[in-house]
């Protein structure tokens, strides 16, 4: 199982997308993880406007936090990070710059 | 990366303190670290919620700032950027330092994304070129 714990300002698009969201996320760790990925979590988190800065300046950027089972390969790891940024990008209009992903490891 | 999560005690700040803070998170890790502005991020919350990276606060914090950073940089230089941003915090909030909670986290670049790029270690040849593209840009 993964889980994905998506920060987001209010009014992001993604705001109002999130259950066709999380379901296309959960579709893409299935696939790029593996079966024992099945049955993943999403969680939103929701920050008001102006809580997020880049540069010390306003910004629009979120932050996709994803625990993934333990032992990765790289490649692996990788490949999981772009479906989900281009998964991202595409479906809520973000710019590239704007997604924030990390992976971190379910034992940690 | 780097991203600053800060947890701020709810109704204590206004939106100048947090611009100053975020402001001079910016300047240390720039200084630092070498790193360019546009990707120094920081998040405020004002709910203790830590599942997303955020710190609850600890007895008698106004406000704790969890910095995640790439693996690879040095105890002075974390040091240096501990001591600079509570300074910064304490500046804007008008708070005393035992107010300040921060610590920074390590992780393997690779372990990141931004710009739809993984990210690189500190000092290697792929940072340099990575720097040089300058995917992130700022805010307008």
């Amino acid at each position: 199982m993964a889980t994905f714990i998506a920060t987001i300002q209010k009014g992001h698009r993604a705001e109002s997308m999130q259950q066709e969201l999380a379901e296309e996320l959960k579709e893409v760790a299935q696939e790029s993880l593996g079966d024992d990925t099945a049955g993943s979590d999403v969680k939103w988190k929701v920050i008001p406007q102006g809580f997020g800065w880049t540069a010390g300046r306003p910004s629009n950027s979120s932050v996709l936090l994803c625990v993934v089972p333990d032992d990765l390969q790289f490649e692996t790891r990788a490949a999981f990070m772009t479906r989900v940024n281009d998964l991202w990008v595409n479906r809520t209009g973000a710019a590239p710059e704007e997604l924030l992903i990390f992976t971190q490891c379910r034992t940690l | 990366m780097p991203i600053y999560l800060s947890t701020l005690k709810e109704g204590c700040s206004t939106e100048a303190q947090r611009k100053q803070i975020a402001e001079c998170i910016t300047t240390v890790h720039v200084d630092v670290t070498g790193a360019p502005a546009q990707f120094v991020n920081t998040f405020f919350r004002e709910h203790a919620d830590e599942e997303g990276g955020f710190r609850a606060l600890p007895k008698g914090n106004i406000v704790f700032v969890n910095g995640n950073i790439r693996s690879g940089r040095s105890k002075e230089a974390k040091a240096e950027m501990m001591e600079r941003i509570t300074q910064g915090v304490v500046d804007a909030l008008g708070c005393r330092p035992d107010e300040v909670g921060i610590t920074l986290n390590s992780g393997p670049a690779s372990h990141g994304m931004e710009g739809g790029q993984i990210l690189p270690d500190p000092g290697s040849p792929e940072e340099k070129a990575w720097k040089e593209t300058g995917h992130a840009k700022v805010p307008q």
